[in-house]
């Protein structure tokens, strides 16, 4: 999802869905959780068991952890409010699920995958550096960026996921906060990534069931497709229109924006590394497109759905003065309470999903890159891992209570870490993986020019000291930026090209 | 080796963005429906139709399917992983050059298809 869209969910207030049957419902839910985590923590006794679930996963666990954890509470709450109020043009943010995953698989999986079965790849940053012939330099760049990204966007996560539990329970979100991130915490660090991705897959499962059931409910409001958008068209016809209230161009660049953005997000790319048979990738991409479609099915029809009922007087436009209360409308009024307390389960199912893999990848990174960057080694990664884990998570928590009270903040944050992401890491993956001609310089010129100007334009449009004119960002411009340095100072340089490796590393990249 | 291979992902690639062209120039050039007598195509009218299911659903399905399709005889074919295993074998023995000591310095001294000197 969009950072800004991410900021404008989070700092919003949901409608409170607290009552015994939902209290119930997530309850179940979060002692499922808790016994996954004992589950894990039994079976983790290294440190590729905690980052990369021993390499065990198949194709099922895969592929519900890549969807659940690349959705977050934008597809249950952000999206259908987002569509009821810019029309069809919002699904130009999900419709790349359509390409995007047989994109990754095609130009990052098999290369991420097969390093594994040459080289101890336990992280992105780990690849990154194997690639351009074991630079430290290039290893400790790419894990500052995937830090960075981290931080930023845990913060909003981990505000999202207060939010969520201050609906479920009605405590307030300042404890949500720290509740949410205890219970996440906790599994993370006692199960890894084990735990992470076993959780995921009962969060996917939960999310996809749920999605499907809602669609259904929603459909059946308006007497099917056909009938809601009818009754919309009469009332609305922009509404309908493919771009919505976008203008057609903006919507266009949307689609293409998160077409290739995908490529850069460490906490997807990194579960490749854990699949058991690399032949299993065969058929991912098709089942976790058929999983991300499902799920989007709630947005568009939540969306639909309310759009229909303020047009036809079902729900009082004024109940809708805040967007982000359209799903939780919706699903407390025209949904059974059952279903209502599972979507509420789905939605903290969701958030927590992407929490888990994003802790993992920054403890990684902490535990495991920096130091190997700097030459030196943690003793007893695990050790370190998990303790990595609990700061990272505390350090998030007490991030997004700031953030709390600064929507602006919020929306930085979100902003910069879903830029860090793609500028700092997308070039030297997309590109560098698969290009023979990249080289060490050119990964460490895209790596800093990405990390850098990342930092200082966001700083500075957070400032308020520099406005960047309507339409463009600080992190698209840091990406556009961080592409030409790579293939630029690749094309002047030589030291790191793909010919210069060793013969099964380049093998592994040419296969 | 790698170089004929990857022939059809490429196809495929151009055709995916060729369709994906199509369908944005198709919803573009299309009139806007007409409130009064909209014409709906599966539900929805038809220049979102078209985006939705053209656009949206269709690669989704075909395009994942055509990388199944071409997955072990363009992808990765058990013969692939057995020469990587080998490869990495020798690596570990010793017994291949490595092409770059740590630092990245220094021409491959082993091709990877014949395991002798490149």
């Amino acid at each position: 999802m969009t950072p800004a869209l991410l900021a404008a969910v989070q700092t919003s207030e949901i409608p409170t869905a607290a009552s015994p049957l939902v209290i119930g419902v997530a309850i179940v839910y979060f002692v499922a959780v808790a016994a996954i985590a004992i589950w894990a923590s039994r079976r983790t006794k290294t440190s590729e068991d905690f980052f990369l679930a021993g390499k065990s996963i198949g194709l099922i666990a895969l592929t519900l952890a890549a969807m659940a954890s690349t959705f977050s509470s934008f597809t249950f709450i952000g999206g259908p409010g987002l569509l009821y109020s810019m029309g069809f043009g919002a699904m130009l943010f999900v419709l790349p699920a359509s390409i995007t995953n047989v994109l990754s698989a095609w130009v990052l999986a098999k290369r991420l995958r097969l390093l594994v079965e040459v080289r101890p790849v336990l992280t992105i940053p780990d690849a990154i550096a194997v690639r351009f012939g074991d630079s430290r330099l290039v290893h400790g760049l790419a894990a500052l960026g995937v830090i960075a990204g981290a931080i930023g966007y845990m913060g909003t996560q981990v505000l999202g996921l207060g939010i969520v539990m201050d609906a479920l329970f009605g405590f307030g979100v300042p404890t949500g906060i720290w509740i949410g991130t205890v219970i996440v915490t906790a599994y993370a660090a006692s199960g890894g990534i084990l735990a992470g991705i076993y959780t995921d897959v009962l969060q996917g499962v939960i999310m996809a069931i749920a999605s499907l059931l809602v669609f259904l409910f929603a459909l059946d409001v308006g007497g099917g497709l056909s009938g809601l958008t009818t009754t919309i068209l009469a009332v609305d016809a922009a509404w309908t229109s493919p771009w919505g209230s976008y203008a057609p161009l903006g919507a266009m660049s949307l689609y293409f924006v998160f077409s290739v953005g995908v490529l850069g997000q460490p906490h997807v790319m990194h579960k490749f590394f854990m699949l058991k048979d690399p032949k299993r990738l065969k058929w991912y991409p098709l089942l976790v497109t058929i999983a991300m479609i499902v799920v989007i099915l709630l947005m568009l029809g939540v969306g639909m759905a309310v759009k229909y009922l303020t047009v036809t007087g079902g729900i009082p436009i004024e109940d809708l003065a805040d967007a982000n209360a359209v799903a939780p409308l919706f699903l407390l009024r025209f949904t059974p309470a059952v279903l209502a307390a599972i979507v509420f389960a789905g939605i903290a199912a969701a958030v927590m999903s992407t929490v888990d893999s994003f802790v993992n990848v920054g403890a990684a990174a902490i535990t495991h890159d920096i130091p190997t960057a700097l030459g030196r080694r943690v003793k007893d990664e695990l050790r370190g891992g998990r303790i990595a884990t609990v700061v990272l998570g505390l350090a998030s928590a007490a991030l997004a209570q700031v953030a709390f009270s600064s929507s602006t903040l919020v929306a930085f944050l979100g902003i910069f870490g879903y830029g860090v992401f793609a500028a700092s890491l997308a070039p030297s993956l997309a590109i560098g993986l698969n290009w023979p001609r990249a080289t060490r310089a050119g990964a460490v010129a895209s790596i800093s020019t990405g990390l850098g100007v990342s930092v200082v334009l966001g700083a500075l449009d957070f400032l308020g000291l520099f406005a960047f004119p309507s339409g463009i960002t600080a992190a698209a411009l840091a990406l556009a930026l961080s592409f030409a340095a790579f293939l630029g100072v690749s094309l002047m340089t030589s030291k790191g090209r793909m010919d210069e490796l060793p013969e099964d590393v380049r093998l592994a990249l040419r296969l | 080796m790698k170089e004929e291979r990857s022939g059809p992902a490429t196809w495929v690639f151009l055709g995916t963005g060729a369709w994906l062209m199509l369908g944005f120039g198709i919803v573009l050039s299309l009139p806007v429906e007409d409130p009064e007598a909209p014409r709906l195509l599966l539900g929805l009218p038809l220049r979102t139709a078209v985006l939705f299911y053209g656009v949206g659903l269709a690669p989704a399905f075909v395009v994942p399917w055509l990388y199944a399709r071409l997955f072990d005889a363009h992808t990765l074919g058990d013969d692939d992983l057995r020469r990587l295993h080998e490869a990495s074998a020798r690596v570990k023995a010793g017994t291949s050059g490595t092409g770059a000591p740590a630092d990245g310095t220094g021409p491959a001294a082993v091709d990877p298809e014949t395991g002798g000197p490149s």
